[in-house]
């Protein structure tokens, strides 16, 4: 990162000291490509790069924020000015804000990619999208892929002390296609995502991933059945596990949510401080968050208010265990951050987000789960799913899908749906599998939208007595 | 803003197409925007964050021999600019040519005069945007609305784009937006949104109050069974099924798989009282702008005329390959819609109230999403205030429902369309829409057991 830069954000944490109680920057510098594959052919290449610094105040009570791409010592104090006399103006109708108290840090951590993202060239990623596109040529109409890759360098300073900086090298790969059959057709869309070299893409194996997706997909649309009728056992791999404790454990615990911060824009929970402690699943439920994994596509070891990162537990033995907490939530429920504030880059407010969650693996095997249903389906991948927006009522549509009788697996099902809710879905929970995966998403929340990287994960589960097509769904 | 550091910018744009060209481009396109905005956002009817960001990028597309690159500049100094037009030669020689690229528009051309985007009262508003964001709060605090939350912003933004083919188009816009939330409890609440290129038309008391009376409707709470119902959706809802008609218009959609109107053209895709158009050429449009990403000046498109699609979204290259002319509509990769509009119909909201036996009038809508985007099958679930209409009167209120159906039966289904627009921008709606309410008959509702 150039020394201009640095000097700049440490010219404004002096400026706005002397009309803040406390103040921080985050200066970030990021190098970036993508490549984008449409049927075969490359569609877009294209290679940036961006440098800029976010600032965020206290003034009495009050809390602002400014960002600019313009680092110049004089833009900055002008903007300071600008943001500081709106800022106070607020004052007469802010929520008066305490960020609590917290330790300063001096740290410098990165991530190791062993294939650095600056050696792979652009025709290796070319060949890749190629590679690709030729093993699902053959199953799959229509083909859409885009690799992306980002090497993002970041500074956080405060006026209590802290100087954090880190550089997380992120690659990630999302692809569409559609497969037709008999003037019927099913797609699948779905995303990889890690904080690594290209290394990676040894580990993703995504010729050969997609390409067995396809044909199972083309399997499903010819020889398909329909779903049992009635409650059924439903046994979720892993990627269904990942999506639902994202949506139903992880955003109701978000601590912004819990509070009514977020109400117009991505919405409330139904989960209240007063709910900790309580059940809202069965024992075998155990969901956690966690953004030190090694690897992992949200990874960080301190968050974007210099709060180092830990593990945290939102659902213990199912129990509603802790929320994710930034700075401001922890301070009005009166507890310590719990290093979840994360910004989508530096021209945005960091606003409480997970990084990885999990359901954490049990002592099962997948198979014995199967082995154990009479009658019921296994769910392997989705394409259709929501919840609503104090995440209660969420459905789930199976892409790849089969049939369980009497412990074996016996025929393809088309689009299973799982319609519940979340109390509904964890009591559910009869067992769980050790065979723990991670998956990849882009997380949004916040206006203006912040897209954030995420990986979320599971075991295989089973859930026992879910009614899988509700009748109104029955003509599709 | 800052017009020293943009007139630096254009120049520092001069620069990069002379080099980039001098480096051996066929095509190239550069632009430079410039932003500013201020935003406050509120909860709990307290300004919970006072936000200003300023942002500036100067990005070059070009073709080297159908060969597509692009890339941006840092900073606007010439050591810069040469390093990103060397670069992106070096670049292009990485990468495989692509034949479906058919090049950009030739200019010169010739652009409107539209003040109607640009309010310089807007541009100088500095920290009354908190007042805005005071007055919403306030004018939604009536009755047993216990909490407002929401988001005021006033933005200014300024383009200049150049291409090797002799375009040169110089834009300046205003923007403010108002999204707000009255709510009551979790369960009970009502959002709307207010979006003007102007001070005079940017109705906070209105939005806020239109949010407030809504909530205060206090109506008892039924859970009812799931089934077809025919559907009363506010501007907000369908907004979000307008805009994602208009992604599907997009020739780029058609040939990746992602639309429903895929072999549609010249057909039926909808009732004959649905015209549904694109036009970034209207005045106050909050969508609207002189030209498209390749300069070419911006029109009116009529996407769907009384049921019939009648075009897909095009820019130079694919309308070429497609022996057909522009829409105006790039997105130099993938066209885009850039200012829906629905066409009004005759009808009052009571008036499609009374006309409805069994039905659920929804306010808003959230999380949409497609199991099929070549079969348009989704699921989206209503939000905020769904009331539940029998025999031509409001009955209840009922949570908890989903509407699971399908792009092209529901645009079918269109049975009657309001007489008042409303300009919607909203988390779900990315592209501008303006659309009366409309009534689905026959749509299907679904909820967990």
């Amino acid at each position: 990162m150039k020394q201009s830069l640095l000097d700049s954000v440490e010219y404004a944490i002096k400026y706005l000291e002397k009309f803040s109680s406390y103040a921080e920057a985050r200066l970030e510098s990021s190098d970036s490509s993508g490549f984008m594959m449409k049927n075969g052919l490359l569609e877009a290449s294209s290679q940036d790069s961006y440098h800029g610094a976010g600032f965020r105040f206290i003034i009495g009570k009050s809390l602002g924020f400014f960002s600019t791409d313009n680092l110049a010592k004089k833009n900055i104090k002008k903007l300071a000015e600008k943001s500081i006399r709106a800022t106070k103006k607020a004052a007469r109708l802010a929520e008066p804000i305490s960020l609590g108290d917290e330790k300063r840090y001096s740290a410098k951590y990165d991530v190791k990619d062993r294939e650095k993202i600056s050696d792979f060239s652009p025709d290796r990623k070319v060949s890749l999208l190629k590679e690709i596109n030729s093993a699902l040529s053959k199953s799959a109409a229509e083909r859409y892929f885009s690799i992306h890759d980002c090497v993002t360098e970041k500074y956080f300073i405060n006026t209590s002390g802290s100087r954090i900086f880190s550089r997380i090298p992120r690659i990630s790969f999302y692809y569409n296609f559609s497969v037709l059959s008999g003037g019927k057709s099913s797609q699948r869309s779905w995303m990889y995502g890690a904080s690594a070299g290209y290394e990676i893409l040894r580990k993703w194996n995504l010729p050969e991933t997609l390409s067995r997706e396809s044909e199972a997909l083309l399997k499903n649309l010819a020889k398909g059945v329909r779903p049992p009728r009635g409650k059924v056992d439903v046994v979720c791999a892993p990627e269904i596990v990942a999506i639902m404790v994202h949506e139903s454990a992880g955003h109701p615990g978000e601590a912004d949510r819990v509070l009514g911060r977020e109400a117009a824009q991505a919405g409330e929970s139904f989960m209240t401080p007063a709910m900790l402690n309580t059940r809202i699943g069965s024992d075998l439920v155990n969901i956690a968050d966690d953004p030190t994994i090694p690897g992992s596509y949200g990874y960080y070891l301190y968050d974007d208010e210099g709060v180092k990162a830990r593990k945290r537990m939102l659902i213990q033995g199912g129990m509603i265990n802790e929320f994710l907490q930034n700075r401001e939530t922890a301070s009005f429920l009166g507890v310590q951050s719990n290093g979840a504030a994360r910004a989508v880059n530096y021209s945005v407010e960091p606003i409480v987000r997970m990084a990885n969650t999990y359901f954490v693996p049990g002592k099962q095997k997948e198979e014995e789960l199967i082995e154990s249903v009479k009658l019921g389906v296994y769910m392997k991948n989705f394409m259709e799913w929501n919840i609503d927006d104090v995440r209660l009522n969420q459905k789930y549509v199976g892409a790849e899908a089969y049939l369980i009788k009497n412990g074996r697996i016996v025929a393809p099902v088309v689009k299973p749906v799982i319609e519940t809710t979340t109390p509904a879905l964890y009591s559910s929970v009869s067992g769980v599998a050790d065979n723990l995966e991670f998956h990849s998403g882009t997380c949004g929340k916040g206006e203006p939208m912040q897209a954030i990287p995420v990986w979320f994960g599971g075991p295989t589960v089973k859930l026992s007595k879910m009614e899988v097509l509700p009748k109104a769904a029955r003509r599709f | 803003m800052d017009n020293e550091f943009f007139q630096r910018g254009k120049e520092a744009a001069e620069k990069l197409l002379y080099f980039v060209k001098k480096s051996g481009a066929d095509d190239a396109i550069v632009s430079l925007l410039s932003r500013e905005s201020s935003q406050v956002k509120f909860s709990n009817s307290r300004i919970s964050n006072n936000m200003l960001y300023q942002s500036s990028s100067l990005s070059v597309f070009a073709s080297f021999g159908k060969r597509i690159v692009s890339t941006s500049v840092k900073t606007f100094d010439n050591r810069a600019i040469r390093k990103g037009a060397d670069f992106l030669s070096k670049f292009a020689a990485c990468v495989e040519p692509n034949p479906n690229y058919m090049g950009i528009a030739e200019g010169p051309f010739t652009y409107r005069k539209d003040s109607s985007l640009f309010d310089l009262r807007v541009e100088k508003l500095g920290d009354r945007i908190v007042d805005y964001a005071e007055e919403g709060i306030s004018r939604a605090s009536t009755g047993r609305v216990k909490r407002v939350a929401g988001n005021a912003e006033a933005s200014t933004e300024r383009t200049y784009l150049i291409t090797s083919n002799s375009v040169k188009c110089e834009d300046k816009s205003t923007a403010l937006y108002l999204s707000l939330r009255a709510i009551i409890d979790k369960d009970d609440s009502a959002h709307m949104v207010a979006v003007s290129r102007n001070i005079q038309g940017f109705d906070v008391s209105g939005c806020a109050e239109q949010a407030a009376s809504l909530a205060n409707m206090n109506v008892p709470v039924e859970k009812i069974s799931p089934g077809k119902y025919d559907i009363i959706f506010y501007p907000l809802p369908f907004a979000v099924m307008l805009d994602l008609t208009a992604n599907a218009c997009s020739i780029f959609d058609v040939e990746s798989g992602f639309s429903f109107l895929e072999k549609k053209l010249g057909r039926r895709v909808s009732s004959n009282n649905f015209t549904l158009i694109d036009n970034a050429s209207k005045e106050y449009g909050f969508g609207s702008g002189l030209s498209d990403d390749e300069g070419v000046p911006t029109q009116k498109n009529v996407l769907i005329d009384r049921g019939i699609l009648k075009t897909y979204l095009h820019n130079t290259s694919t309308a070429r390959r497609y022996k057909t002319r522009t829409t105006a509509s790039a997105g130099l990769i993938a066209p885009q819609a850039a200012n829906i509009i629905l066409s009004k119909g005759n009808y009052s909201l009571d008036e499609m109230i009374r006309s409805v036996r069994r039905g659920i009038i929804v306010t808003n809508t959230w999380y949409t999403r497609f199991q099929n985007y070549r079969t348009g099958e989704f699921s989206t679930l209503p939000r905020d205030k769904a009331l539940v209409v029998e025999n031509g009167k409001i009955k209840c209120a009922t949570r908890g429902i989903r509407i699971a159906d399908s792009m092209p039966n529901l645009l079918s289904k269109v049975s009657a369309i309001g007489k008042d627009s409303r300009q919607i921008l909203s988390w779900e709606v990315e592209v501008p829409v303006d659309t009366p309410p409309v009534l689905v008959k026959g749509i299907n509702i679904t909820r967990p057991n």
